[in-house]
């Protein structure tokens, strides 16, 4: 158990786990009802400015993309796309900036990995794509966001039996811990 | 934290930037009923003083342990919000900003849709809320104190920058005396000055000056510590010639019955087994070859140490190591030539009147003669591109960018030395990118100087001459002609060791095997690993002109990391529970700055090098490894 929170209460033991759901609450609000939902994990510097850039240039995209920044694509593990299809996710993208240590070919060589764990559930492994960026690029990403909305929106939903095994599939880990 | 989390929203029109897309007051009522929620606002600006006094006061009023800003991006005022909360008494890490503007009503026009992204977005950072610790940024005393790997110009300049500016700096050359590549130069282009002339005073200053200590015949073998308090082991061979002692008058070598090719000389000339580097070398000393030496390698002979009059030989000296204690380094090692055996096209080693440019700038200063016959040369051959611009098997694919240049430098002092000599050019394309390059290149036109746009076939030895098969790509056709000399001009490699050091240091090279920079426009002389710069060739070909900017811009680094006197780092970083940790070290290889290490019973992360990537997170199989404050 994590000596940083008091051991009496319980939920506090499923830490790390509740952290990552607490984080995509950004995408699954109860009062924010979006479909299809896909989650954005935006690099925090270069990525993230990118994004901003595109803001201010007023490029519109869906707004069923959820945008949440990372401080790299590489902090994301199987864990974080295991919640994240678990609890509604649709879709989603990893973005890093170009200019990262964390190079396009280790990102992929991830992404690669998540995918082949993620088919065992059942989910394709089109609902997930990785990309990178330099800040003034911005068009980039959002084309992506363009298409990859229109993507997920033609593949559907993920069907709720799978979610489920996903739901198993990570309950079974916290306690193999 | 073990008190409940008791949070603070603040929701910002921005004029109208948001609320005109985001019903604000639907946010601020959906806000109010999230978990842990004391107090949820809108504002006209929070950015604004009467904006940041209405935080300070909900802070104090309604006890606020948690701050929510949901207003423009954090990358434009995370850093004025975190210094409002720290007013009010509460950590500044214990504020989070929602991105409603650039990323939400900047960029979706449905007011229905936005206001419940705008909503989601707020849920999510009440959720996360609750897992943001207090922080405070580390700081560490820096070692005011810097260390240049290798003496040559880009080397030279740095220390000289360093200690004007007031840092103790130890240059660690692994020659016998320092000067590099530039030494061996005769003039320099685009202004013909002499090269000895504007280097040797620069390195008698680096010599006499009291915040430099110089130690040559050294190597770098050992580096430990953090970036600001580096511990660097160097190995110093023995020179055989006690320093202080040694007045250069050189009796030793009259008195020394061995002969070397002299490799400040490019093997053009011989010398003896003790020798000096150069006439102007630093420190202007004697030294003994241990391959050549009668002593060293039979254990006979002695005949020196009998005439030295200051008793300046010692046989006796043995490996010395020393430790420095440094906060910052410059990487300055340099150049290599290649090696022009490979390409056996060129006849080079099979003729000596074909040499390599470098040898071309020692033939220029021992007087212009053919090193077969000592004749005069009347027709020479400037062969460029000779391993450079090539995807073959022994080719580099980079530019030399100085082969031009350097070959229209050549080809004016030939035209310029020796009346009526003829220079023939064959190039791929002429590159003349620099202030005043042009302007040479135009001068070489008007000698007599001919150009031809074409990369040489075959060199063949011909008697007393070479025959030189080329195709002229401008005219289209074949060109046979026979000079008296003939100069390649071989690509530039990184110096031998290169790959060893980046090692060592756990500095990246790049796919050219040159010293990786961080950023090729912005971030140009600093490594991966925060302390470590580099300068000059290390990094990639280039001419004397950038190396020394190249070297002042890191010295102006290094000040700027040194000069503080401590280094703060984001306290967002890495850590490691000891308790779930089963040192398997997947994290450790994993680490893109080195700032995980394995000590004996556990991991310890260097919160200064450590950048907070989290790349190290996922890769745990006992989940023993999180970041603080972050997802």
């Amino acid at each position: 158990l994590s000596t940083k929170y008091p051991a009496s209460d319980a939920a506090f033991a499923f830490q790390p786990a509740l952290r990552a759901q607490s984080i995509l609450k950004t995408a699954f609000s109860s009062q924010g009802e979006s479909s299809p939902k896909i989650v954005a994990f935006i690099e925090k510097k270069t990525a993230y400015g990118a994004a901003d850039l595109g803001g201010q240039n007023r490029r519109a995209y869906p707004t069923e993309m959820r945008i949440i920044g990372v401080p790299s694509a590489g902090r994301l593990g199987i864990k974080h796309l295991l919640h994240a299809f678990a609890n509604g996710a649709d879709g989603v993208l990893l973005i890093e900036g170009d200019d990262s240590m964390f190079k396009e070919d280790k990102l992929r060589e991830r992404v690669i990995q998540m995918k082949k764990e993620l088919a065992k559930a059942g989910v394709e492994s089109l609902r997930i794509q990785s990309i990178t960026t330099t800040l003034p690029q911005y068009e980039k990403i959002f084309a992506l966001f363009d298409s990859f909305t229109e993507r997920i929106k033609k593949m559907g939903p993920v069907k709720s039996e799978k979610r489920e095994t996903l739901k198993k599939q990570i309950v079974g880990e916290i306690i193999a811990k | 934290m073990s008190e409940k989390p008791r949070i603070g929203v603040f929701i910002c029109h921005c004029g109208g930037n948001i609320s005109d897309t985001v019903d604000v007051a639907r946010v601020k009522q959906a806000a109010k009923s999230f978990e842990n929620t004391e107090v949820a606002e809108t504002l006209e600006y929070v950015c604004s003083n009467p904006g940041q006094d209405t935080i300070k006061n909900a802070i104090k009023e309604h006890k606020l342990n948690r701050v929510i800003v949901a207003s423009c991006s954090p990358r434009m005022h995370l850093d004025t919000f975190r210094q409002a909360v720290k007013s009010a008494g509460l950590n500044p890490y214990l504020l989070d900003m929602v991105n409603l503007r650039e990323q939400c009503s900047w960029v979706h026009s449905d007011k229905e849709k936005a206001t419940g992204k705008a909503i989601a977005l707020v849920e999510g950072a009440v959720a996360r809320a609750k897992y943001l610790e207090p922080l405070t940024p580390k700081s560490m005393k820096v070692t005011e104190s810097a260390l240049v790997i290798g003496g040559g110009i880009a080397g030279i300049y740095s220390a000289l920058e360093l200690a004007d500016k007031g840092y103790q700096v130890y240059l660690v050359e692994r020659n016998p005396s320092i000067g590099g590549r530039m030494s061996q130069l005769s003039k320099t282009f685009p202004t013909f000055d002499c090269s000895a002339c504007i280097l040797t005073p620069k390195m008698v200053s680096v010599a006499q000056h009291p915040n430099i200590k110089v130690y040559t015949n050294a190597q770098v073998v050992g580096l430990k510590g953090t970036p600001g308090n580096y511990e660097v082991k160097v190995k110093i061979t023995p020179r055989n010639v006690i320093l202080g002692k040694c007045t250069a008058c050189g009796e030793c070598a009259t008195k020394c019955p061995v002969k070397k090719p002299s490799k400040y000389e490019e093997g053009l000339l011989q010398e003896k087994a003790i020798y000096i580097p150069f006439k102007q070398a630093i420190p202007n000393a004697y030294v003994i070859d241990k391959e050549y030496c009668l002593y060293h390698t039979r254990g006979v002979c002695r005949i020196c140490e009998k005439f030295c009059k200051s008793k300046a030989i010692d046989f006796d000296q043995k490996d010395e190591f020393i430790d420095l204690k440094v906060g910052s380094m410059v990487v300055s090692t340099g150049y290599n030539l290649v090696d022009p055996k490979v390409f056996s096209n060129y006849s080079y080693g099979l003729h000596p009147d074909v040499v390599t440019s470098i040898q071309f700038e020692r033939l220029m200063l021992q007087g212009l003669h053919k090193p077969s016959n000592g004749e005069v040369p009347k027709k020479v051959a400037f062969l460029l591109c000779v391993g450079s611009r090539q995807t073959t098997e022994n080719g580099v694919p980079y530019c030399c960018k100085i082969g031009c240049m350097n070959a229209v430098k050549h080809s004016l002092l030939v035209d310029k030395s020796i009346p009526g000599a003829e220079s023939w050019i064959f190039y791929t394309d002429m590159r003349a990118h620099g202030k005043g390059y042009e302007e040479f290149y135009a001068k070489a036109r008007e000698h007599n100087v001919v150009f031809v746009r074409g990369r040489v076939a075959e060199v063949i030895p011909n008697g007393n001459q070479l025959t030189v098969r080329s195709e002229d790509t401008i005219l289209g056709k074949q060109i046979e002609e026979n000079f008296d000399l003939v100069v390649l001009s071989p690509a530039l490699i990184p110096t031998t060791g290169t790959k060893e050091l980046s090692e060592m240091l756990g500095i990246d090279l790049g796919p050219d095997n040159f010293f990786l920079e961080v950023h090729h426009k912005l971030r140009g002389v600093e490594t991966k690993r925060e302390g470590i710069f580099i300068a000059g060739t290390a990094q990639g070909p280039k001419d004397i002109r950038e190396t020394t900017m190249e070297s002042m811009a890191t010295a102006s680094k290094i000040a700027t990391f040194l000069g503080r006197g401590e280094i703060s780092v984001s306290p967002e970083v890495a850590f490691v529970s000891p308790e779930k940790c089963n040192l398997c070290g997947v994290c450790v290889d994993q680490c893109l700055t080195k700032a995980i290490k394995m000590d004996k019973d556990k991991l310890v992360v260097d919160e200064i090098s450590c950048i907070g990537c989290g790349v190290c997170v996922p890769t745990c199989p006992k989940g023993a490894i999180d970041l603080k404050n972050s997802i």
